[in-house]
């Protein structure tokens, strides 16, 4: 399984620091509670997800005038069908086919549309509907190289390609399973106080090591349930927050990286290794500045490599860091506050969303549930779209309230 | 008289499923190949970049591709028993071992 770019694509060249988000904001997080199969389309949820943010913020489809949005299952169309379809009439618009990294990149997109006046309020959302059979349709016809290469072989979907991944890592950097448990048992406890979650009883050390294997070594609860549901946020001026009476944050920065290292025989890290001294830089602080992390959970081992990946340790360390932190609301470093897509159910683009609408609700203090205490800044990190053998896409951002 | 032989309805059993069909020609283009005994790989003509799975171009240069007889040998890198499929005709056959592999093609790796 080698492939991909030559070395030339690997070096980072010096390029200064990327413009300041000043003059963008992000405000009115909607979550449509998750359900775990639905007879509805992408269509309904992005419609619901869109009456959620006018009931947020009082306005309606003729005060949109940007639109981006993310699904997997609303084909034939895209955000264009979508805008007839919801009755908006946008002069800037963005279709983000990018999954788990949909939410930090239609923040990135629409925070320069805002910026550059090309918009004033830009509506994001994702929605995807799941039905029986639908996930499988979306593996089967994911991608080019997923089908020559990928479901012809047992067709075991992202368990089987995060498997391999996991079972490298593993063995890479001495992490069992134990450590990921503990990530997953913290998720599941931050989950039981989100009342839209799907998993709704506590999962213990014991029930984790004792899972059936899916794909070894990823056993049950390393997997995501897929569901349907939809995510929104808008993106505007300060100004008009603040006219429209919502609390708002500032993005302080943000990376993205697609096909980050396409030479590594089996994906041990991703593209956030590349730019996560750029999103340091620009955002003006450090890793220990953060008061949660609201990470990419697909699988546990993705969550392992962020840690790592963003700077929270050394490459190699994770078994030690997670031993010696505590992920829950009241923990060194909250993980995933709303249980992440691992205990509230993955319900596909929107998986990408959530955690950008979960870090929001914590740091503007109008949680679903529990609340970090005293919690202003979140890192956003997404990760998205096994085109084949790995995660293609990466991107983090953090939010600060103002 | 006996009636019909009562069925587990929690067995799958083989109806004739068909395996996943939707292929790209270059991948037919390597099935064909490894169907006649030869593991072949695609080659780029200009900077002879060995590339999988199979691409219509050259991810290095953007040269074109020419099919080229690989080594038998590789190196697992990691492996899996996948247990639980998406697709009703695999659904028979679990566990399916899979694994990833890097090895020494002819001409430069990618």
């Amino acid at each position: 399984m080698l492939a991909g770019v030559g070395e030339l694509g690997q070096v980072n060249r010096m390029t200064r620091l990327p413009a300041s988000y000043e003059g963008a904001v992000v405000a009115a997080p909607v979550t449509v509670p998750y359900v775990r199969f639905s007879p509805q389309t992408a269509h309904w949820w992005a419609g619901r997800a869109l009456a959620g943010v006018a009931q947020a913020t009082g306005l309606g489809p003729g005060d949109i005038d940007g639109f981006c949005f993310a699904s997997f299952s609303a084909a034939p169309d895209t955000a264009v069908g979508m805008v007839q379809h919801l009755g908006l009439s946008p002069r800037w618009l963005d279709h983000i086919p990018t999954g788990g990294a949909s939410g930090v990149m239609a923040l990135r997109r629409a925070a320069r549309a805002v910026q550059a006046g090309e918009a004033e309020v830009v509506a994001c959302v994702a929605a995807d509907t799941n039905r029986i059979d639908s996930f499988r349709r979306t593996l089967e016809g994911f991608s080019r190289f997923a089908q020559d290469a990928m479901y012809p072989y047992g067709a075991g979907g992202p368990n089987a390609t995060f498997a391999l991944m996991t079972d490298a890592y593993m063995r890479a950097y001495g992490v069992s399973r134990a450590d990921f448990a503990k990530l997953c048992v913290a998720q599941r406890e931050n989950a039981l106080s989100n009342p839209h979650a799907l998993m709704k009883s506590p999962l213990t050390h014991e029930m984790y090591m004792a899972a059936r294997a899916i794909s070894d070594p990823v056993h049950l609860y390393d997997c995501v349930m897929p569901c349907a549901g939809a995510e929104a946020f808008i993106v505007t001026t300060p100004e008009r927050a603040e006219a429209l009476g919502l609390k708002a944050a500032q993005m302080r920065g943000a990376i993205e990286r697609h096909n980050g290292f396409a030479a590594d025989p089996v994906q041990l890290r991703g593209g956030w290794v590349r730019d996560v001294d750029t999103l340091w830089q620009m955002a003006g602080m450090a890793p220990s500045d953060m008061h949660m992390l609201q990470a990419y959970d697909d699988y546990p081992v993705i969550v392992a490599m962020q840690i790592e990946d963003l700077g929270f340790c050394e490459k190699g360390a994770v078994s030690r860091f997670i031993g010696k932190n505590e992920f829950g609301m009241q923990g060194s470093l909250p993980l995933n506050t709303n249980g992440g897509q691992l205990s509230a159910g993955q319900a596909g683009a929107a998986g990408g969303f959530q955690n950008v609408t979960e870090a929001l609700r914590q740091i503007l203090r109008m949680p679903l549930g529990a609340q970090v205490p005293g919690a202003t800044r979140a890192l956003v990190s997404g990760f998205g779209m096994v085109n084949y053998d790995r995660g293609v896409c990466s991107g983090a951002a953090v939010l600060e309230a103002l | 008289v006996r009636g019909p032989v009562k069925k587990d309805p929690l067995r799958p059993i083989d109806l004739g499923h068909v395996p996943p069909a939707p292929r790209s020609r270059a991948a037919m283009a390597m099935a064909v190949r490894a169907g006649q005994g030869r593991f072949m790989l695609q080659a780029c003509v200009r900077c002879e970049a060995v590339t999988y799975p199979p691409r219509d171009c050259c991810p290095a240069c953007w040269g074109a591709l020419a099919w080229r007889d690989q080594p038998q040998g590789g190196r697992v890198v990691a492996q899996t028993d996948v247990r639980v499929s998406a697709d009703i005709y695999f659904r028979g056959q679990m566990p399916w071992r899979i694994w990833c592999s890097g090895w020494t093609a002819q001409g430069r790796r990618r």
